[in-house]
């Protein structure tokens, strides 16, 4: 190398951007360049040859001497780092203006190098490293700055979710007071006005439960908490929930809602039931609020190309003929807190949250959500899914016997939809169909099928067709065939089941069914109308052991021992009087603490337990009865006002076995405890009508003894009342839930408050006060219609509706067959309620004990000036008292205004006994 | 040379590995040492395990992962023995390391410059201790390469240190350069922070080289263990 070359290299670490000093094996230094000189503030002449300590004493015994040593003595480098060197070189930034002059950050490479005599010297590097370090500071606060407002956003996230829970339960808890006790009164004796209030506080209930939901879900869905299922389903029980909920707003609004399953549909499918029935409502629910008329058509088809044997994509469609969407508003759509726009808000209502929780929970499953629609024309809002599929389907309809398989049915039915729909339904069940569009058409096709011997055995037509219409149709069959060729004629309607029977008597109609169609149902009419008893038991019990809810409604609960755990007394009541309607024996406790003492000395089949309470938590408490291991097997169900997300993994976590949210539904309460005790015979219906009576019965019989209990019954109010004629106990029970002590009060009560119903029906007729008379012949009718008495009802129902057409001269014909009936349904029920009948005169005179008596009138007549229903009681009393005399018919017609709220009527009553009496 | 034959050829004998075991907890105790009054809180570290492996298989227990990101510290040597000295920590319990040693409270959540910097002064630490007692224990020539921060999979660190050394075509003495041995240790870093809550970290020392300096290597540890 040249000495210009030296020269030119020693240059460019002078001017190098890194102090470098250069040792030699003595420590000496031999080079130190000018960035050194800046730094240090010494000249490279003040240093050149002297030992770096010499120049640096405050480095001596440091990491840097260490590390100096190391390099001449081992050739290994050391790397010092700013914040482990605690004594760096000290050098200054050299552009600080300001006083001080701060060190200097530096990072320091010392390493070996060899010179041609291999002989080691140490060269040193610094780097000043002063801004990273700066830099690098500020960031760091930065961060903490950032880790602080990150926490204390989770925390804010965390109490919203709390706050979201609690909310829930706080609100749940009194919804599920609103709708229990609603759901209870409902099914007390009410007057149309109050069962009208009642009615609407129960729906408004149940509206409000559902925007609680829609937001309850939404902020699930905010924060990521909603989950999904993965249970065994059947697709089917999902479209009837979803049926029976739309049904009943379709019916308002005069809409047919149709359902449609493809046959290609498997219907054992494992997902997530409640999601998707709560997409399907709320598709359908929108539907119906924004059609006006036509109908609504849900259907399911399986999505083309399926290779997978296990997944299963099926594609919903809810389509409907209302007011329709333009593209702007179709492209608002699925977002949160929007609908179509405004003024549709104000018109239709809703909190717009609905369509972006399908939208989540259609993703969830894997599947997307979109619709097509028109202005004016109506919308398909659609959606995928994908499933995964339980075993093979099994054929969910089996005919009882090979004769019925190719059986002919004609379908008559305008509507193309509803048509296609039957059609495809009864080929599912191996008839053969023929559809018709039209009334004339049908009986055409009738004549036709007669003539070439191929006669149909049953006809379905449509209520409402065009020209001619169902009824029409049918009274033509009935009158242009001979009577042995005449088909089993059933009647499909949209309509309420009750005004087209009515309409309908005398048509010669054989059953009839309501629209949206269930497949169930039309199966069991089908069968029912050709005196075919289907195979229920094969047909209800799932595949998968697990009883469906039908059966819950169907199970025999009688003698049940329920422990209720739950703190709110309110709640305790809605349970405990849901569950003693069912027979069921309801012991109570009011904390854990209570349920854990009463599980251990009582035995219990089954334990439902609220989860937030004092002293000790459902939680808690089912930790404590699973930790005895007498009690592994207990069922525990879990009844929660959460709803959020998680709860049903906590309460298995807790060792519960299922779970139930607040409010409770009662047909999901009993489909969930089914589940869970030992299945029970579920109540036997006999196959044949019940035995004639055969002891005549005659008109009220002045001494009744009371009923012996039938042989086995152990306890009075379990005895089965007696087949009496006129009354079909058996569908009177199934009317009252199968509550005997109900059933038997019912029947007492008919037997008090309509004895004379002969005798106030003419009064009303004779003195033209039609209204009157129609409605006491109205809810006589409902009354004995529950108790189970066709034929009564019926003879009923023929007066009525001469007096709705206002035809009351029809009445008269009317009357004898009813009276008649009257009489014999009045005997009947003195023989199944003999504690009910009026005390009869053997007693002997009663004695009266005048100023008892005063005592209970005055009281008596103080209730009725203030409508206070307690009234009632001091009647029943005085009632008692007088039951001998000669008020006694005052008495029970004044017990009978007080029933009905007719105070004003009572207090005249009630004067009039006073006076009689003589007090 | 057949894959087989080097395998058996290398294999250390119990003697030769106490003897390099013995080597390296001298400098085991020296990094201790120095660790320790850097960061003013007693360090202890210890060498569990020793093994030699064919680099894929070293690659191999390093991480179960593939995908999980290392953190490493290396310095190449050349001379008479040719080789790379790693030492690599798992990413996240890297920060530990750091946190734990400059006893900062604050979360890492991004390995920051001055971070890499003490994670490279610590790294170096340790590797020069292990060095120097090779240095010390033979008598051949070495010069070292100035310490690196690197960041990456476990195959990477290892290929990238062999293929850099190829490159200088020195590392590669014979033909078979899949033949790469290398040491493994594993390396347990005990330290205490302000609460005298112990912390362990473990670390891995991985020693790779080439099969000429492994031979040179065998041959050092046998003139060793001849002259005890």
């Amino acid at each position: 190398m040249s000495a210009l070359d030296i020269k030119l290299l020693a240059r460019a670490l002078e001017e190098s951007a890194v102090g470098t000093i250069l040792l030699d094996p003595e420590l000496n230094i031999v080079f130190w360049n000018d960035w050194m000189e800046k730094g240090s503030r010494l000249r490279a002449e003040q240093v050149m040859h002297r030992s770096l300590w010499e120049v640096f004493p405050e480095l001596e015994n440091t990491r840097i001497s260490r590390a100096v040593e190391s390099a001449l003595n081992s050739g290994l480098p050391t790397m010092l780092s700013h914040r482990l060197t605690p004594t760096p070189f000290p050098l200054y930034t050299a552009s600080e203006k300001s006083t001080g002059n701060p060190r200097m950050s530096q990072m320091v490479l010392i390493k070996a190098i060899r010179d041609v005599h291999d002989v080691r010297h140490c060269l040193v590097q610094i780097q000043d490293i002063t801004n990273t370090v700066s830099r690098e500071l500020m960031l760091r606060a930065q961060a903490q700055e950032l880790q602080a407002a990150k926490e204390s956003a989770q925390e804010a996230n965390r109490a919203k979710s709390d706050f979201l829970a609690n909310m829930s339960h706080e609100i749940r808890t009194p919804m599920n007071a609103i709708i229990g006790m609603s759901h209870l009164a409902l099914k007390t004796e009410l007057n149309p006005k109050q069962r009208d209030y009642i009615a609407k506080v129960h729906g408004s209930a149940q509206s409000l439960l559902g925007i609680i939901n829609d937001i309850l879900d939404f902020s699930k869905i905010e924060a990521g908490k909603l989950t999904m299922e993965s249970v065994p389903f059947y697709l089917e029980d999902v479209l009837n929930n979803v049926a029976n909920l739309v049904a009943l707003k379709a019916d308002e609004q005069e809409l047919e809602v149709n359902f449609h399953v493809d046959p290609g549909v498997p219907l054992n499918l494992i997902g997530d039931p409640l999601r998707l029935g709560q997409i399907l409502i709320n598709l359908t629910n929108n539907a119906v609020k924004f059609t006006r008329k036509g109908n609504i058509i849900v259907s399911v088809a399986l999505v083309a190309h399926q290779s997978e044997a296990h997944r299963v994509e099926l594609h919903f469609r809810v389509q409907d003929s209302g007011i329709g969407l333009n593209e702007e508003q179709l492209a608002r759509l699925f977002t949160a807190f929007t609908q179509a726009d405004s003024s549709t808000t104000r018109k239709f209502g809703g909190t717009g949250l609905g369509l972006t929780i399908c939208k989540r929970l259609v993703e969830m499953m894997n599947g997307r959500i979109w619709v097509e629609s028109t202005p004016g024309v109506g919308s398909i809002f659609q959606f995928t899914a994908i499933f995964g599929r339980k075993g093979r389907d099994r054929r969910r309809f089996r005919l009882p016997s090979r004769e019925l398989v190719g059986l002919r049915v004609l379908v008559a039915d305008d509507n193309p939809v509803s048509r296609e729909i039957l059609q495809k339904s009864f080929e599912s069940f191996s008839f053969r169909v023929t559809c018709v569009a039209s009334g004339e058409e049908a009986l055409f096709e009738l004549e036709r099928a007669l003539a070439r011997e191929k006669p149909y055995k049953m006809v379905y037509l449509d209520w409402q067709m065009g020209e001619m219409d169902g009824l029409r149709t049918a009274r033509e069959i009935n009158r242009r065939f001979p009577h042995a060729n005449i088909p089993k004629i059933v009647m499909v309607t949209a309509y309420s089941r009750e005004d087209v029977i009515l309409a309908a008597q005398g048509a010669g109609i054989d059953g009839f069914l309501t629209k949206p169609i269930n497949l169930s149902v039309l199966f069991e009419t089908a069968l029912s109308v050709l005196n075919q008893e289907a195979q229920r038991q094969e047909l209800v019990a799932g595949e998968s052991g697990t009883p469906r809810v039908r059966d819950a409604l169907h199970f025999d609960w009688r003698g049940l021992r329920v422990l209720l755990v739950e703190d709110n007394e309110i709640n305790q009541q809605v349970a405990r009087e849901l569950l003693e309607e069912e027979g069921i024996v309801v012991t109570i406790a009011a904390n854990g603490e209570d349920a854990v003492t009463a599980v251990r000395a009582t035995p219990f089949e089954l334990v439902l337990m609220d989860v937030q309470m004092p002293v000790m938590d459902g939680y808690e408490a089912s930790r404590v009865i699973r930790g005895d291991s007498r009690f592994q097997s207990l069922p525990i169900i879990a009844m929660t006002a959460n709803a959020m997300s998680g709860d049903r993994e906590k309460c298995m976590a807790a060792g519960m076995n299922d779970h139930i949210s607040k409010p409770i539904h009662p047909p999901t309460m009993f489909a969930t405890m089914a589940r869970h005790v030992a299945p029970r015979a579920p109540v036997v219906q006999p196959m044949t009508p019940p035995p004639p009576v055969v002891q005549p019965v005659t008109p009220p019989a002045p001494v009744v003894q009371p009923m012996t209990p039938p042989a086995g019954a152990s306890d009075a109010s379990e005895q089965w009342p007696e087949p009496v004629e006129g009354i079909d106990v058996v569908a009177g029970l199934r009317n009252l839930n199968g509550n005997r002590k109900l059933y038997r009060k019912v029947l007492g009560d008919v037997l008090v408050r309509y004895q004379d119903v002969v005798a106030r029906f003419d009064a009303d007729m004779q003195k033209s006060t039609l209204e009157e008379a129609r409605r006491l012949i109205h809810t006589f009718k409902g009354v004995v219609a529950t108790l189970g008495a066709g034929e009564l009802q019926r003879l009923s129902s023929g007066i009525e509706l001469a007096l709705i057409e206002n035809a009351p001269e029809r009445v008269p014909t009317l009357l004898p067959p009813w009276r008649q009936e009257v009489e014999r349904f009045m005997a009947a029920l003195v023989c199944l309620v003999p504690a009910a009948v009026p005390a009869a005169p053997t007693q002997g005179p009663v004695v009266l004990d005048k100023a008892a008596l005063q005592e209970i009138l005055r009281a008596l007549a103080e209730r009725i000036d203030e409508g206070d229903s307690d009234a009632q009681e001091l009647a029943a009393q005085a009632r008692e008292r007088l039951a001998g005399s000669d008020c006694r018919e005052k008495m029970e017609q004044l017990s009978a205004q007080i029933d009905e709220y007719e105070f004003e009527l009572a207090r005249e009553t009630l004067k009039e006994v006073v006076e009689a009496l003589d007090l | 040379m057949s894959g087989q034959g080097s395998e058996e050829m290398f294999c250390l004998s119990e003697m030769e590995e106490d003897a390099l075991k013995e080597f390296f907890n001298m400098g085991l105790g020296m990094a201790a040492a120095s660790l320790s009054q850097m960061v003013n809180n007693e360090v202890l570290l210890s060498l569990p395990q020793l093994k030699v492996v064919p680099y894929e298989e070293a690659t191999k227990m390093l991480v179960a992962n593939e995908e999980e990101k290392l953190v490493a510290i290396r310095q190449n040597f050349t001379g008479e023995l040719t080789g790379t000295a790693l030492l690599i920590f798992p990413g996240a319990e890297s920060l530990e390391l750091v946190r734990t040693l400059l006893n900062e409270q604050m979360p890492l959540e991004v390995l920051m410059e001055l971070e890499q910097e003490t994670l490279q002064d610590v790294g170096n630490v340790v590797l020069n201790a292990f060095l120097e007692s090779f240095t010390q224990m033979m008598s051949i020539q070495f010069e070292f390469e100035a310490a690196e921060f690197l960041k990456g999979s476990s195959s990477f660190l290892l290929d990238i240190s062999s293929h850099l050394a190829a490159q200088r075509q020195s590392l590669m003495s014979d033909e078979s350069g899949n033949d790469e041995r290398a040491f493994v240790l594993m390396m347990d870093f005990k330290t205490h922070d302000e609460e005298q809550t112990q912390h362990t970290l473990s670390g891995f020392v991985v020693l790779l080289f080439s099969q000429y300096s492994m031979e040179i290597l065998k041959r050092e540890l046998k003139v060793i263990l001849a002259t005890l």
